[in-house]
């Protein structure tokens, strides 16, 4: 019996070896990761808050909403589908999953007003929303997307360096958020793509949209987002006093 | 992968950050675009609470009537940075709170600003 446990345990100890390996090489980051080449006034970690009231008019009181008084009718500028423009001009913004507390769609996530702190791990960055408490997993390790991908609320995304811009591909959408808080929904086919690049204190962000059931073809928006180095986190535990759900 | 820029994206911005407004929960088409309406009375409870604040404010007018208006604010996280804590406002204290009215007529507003005798908050 000894000879025999003791090739088992050699057995084991060659797939541990193998699979400590595998994870090693899983994790590894690339080396744009590891080395701005921008030195760090390049680097996306920080806070970061949506320049949101400044770019659409220079309103001061982020309390009111600037969005009545100008709101352009998205169905003419959006490229919508027919199907979908139907349903974003019927819909009812309170039906927003956001509304229910359930977590908002990417684009309403990356631009609504709150602020957002980017964090990196070896594979890894991390996003972490104040709003809703959401969190983006985006992994660098250049494993790309699981063939088998189940359909979640932010998608499964993967991000690589081109120089010090990170680009993030996500898909592997459910369709049950919407895009924005009017009624812009989605299908399971939504696939984005987001470029981040810090210029000193300013982040610039765009997202491209592509959604072959909703949108005609692809389209993009950009902003920017403000360092706010002395800022926190804060909680947002939306289910504590919800009078819309 | 063909992308339709420049002209659309401007557009295109302007309607996500609309339609995303800072009151980012529901939004505010609830609430009126263009009026304000502005109550005095005395604080009857003050919800510091996501994802919104909510002060609640007993008004009486001229004629001894009394009512209640709720006024709903932003998230504790956002308005902690302008100066807003928990104890803003306890029971009692007399203030002026003016905002956005509720669409349906209800006495419920949008705030914009809260006056009290130590200051305004907005």
């Amino acid at each position: 019996m000894k000879p025999r446990f003791g090739c088992c345990t050699c057995f084991l100890m060659v797939m541990l070896a193998l699979a400590t390996s595998i994870l090693a090489q899983s994790s590894q980051p690339s080396k744009a990761h590891e080395t701005l080449s921008g030195g760090p006034d390049s680097d996306i970690v920080g806070i970061w808050m949506p320049t949101l009231p400044r770019r659409v008019g220079g309103v001061n009181d982020t309390l009111l909403d600037p969005a009545d008084k100008r709101t352009p009718d998205s169905a003419k500028v959006v490229p919508f589908l027919p199907e979908a423009e139907a349903r974003y001009k019927a819909a009812n913004p309170l039906d927003n999953t956001a509304t229910h507390c359930l977590p908002p769609g990417i684009s309403f996530l990356m631009l609504v007003a709150y602020p957002i702190a980017i964090l990196r791990a070896p594979g890894r960055v991390v996003l972490v929303h104040e709003y809703m408490n959401q969190v983006r997993w985006i992994y660098t390790d250049g494993a790309g997307h699981p063939k088998d991908l189940e359909h979640t609320w932010l998608g499964d995304s993967v991000g690589k360096w081109d120089g010090d811009t990170l680009v993030v591909d996500t898909i592997g959408f459910n369709d049950k958020s919407w895009l924005d808080l009017h009624g812009m929904t989605h299908s399971d086919e939504l696939h984005t793509v987001e470029r981040f690049h810090r210029r000193g204190a300013v982040l610039e962000y765009s997202l491209t949209i592509e959604d072959p059931k909703t949108f005609s073809q692809p389209w993009t928006v950009h902003m920017d987002y403000e360092a706010k180095p002395d800022w926190k986190i804060a909680e947002f535990v939306c289910e504590e006093n919800n009078k819309y759900k | 992968m063909k992308v339709k820029e420049i002209g659309l994206s401007m557009f295109a911005l302007v309607c996500l950050l609309a339609a995303i407004p800072a009151f980012g929960h529901h939004g505010s088409a609830e609430y009126e675009t263009e009026q304000v309406v502005t109550v005095e009375g005395v604080v009857k409870q003050f919800e510091w609470t996501n994802p919104h604040t909510w002060l609640y404010v007993t008004v009486a007018n001229d004629k001894g009537e009394i009512a209640e208006w709720a006024g709903e604010a932003g998230a504790p996280g956002m308005l902690a940075r302008r100066g807003w804590t928990s104890h803003s406002f306890k029971p009692g204290d007399k203030v002026k709170m003016s905002g956005r009215p509720a669409k349906n007529g209800s006495k419920q507003m949008l705030i914009s600003k809260v006056q009290t005798d130590g200051g305004v908050l907005q």
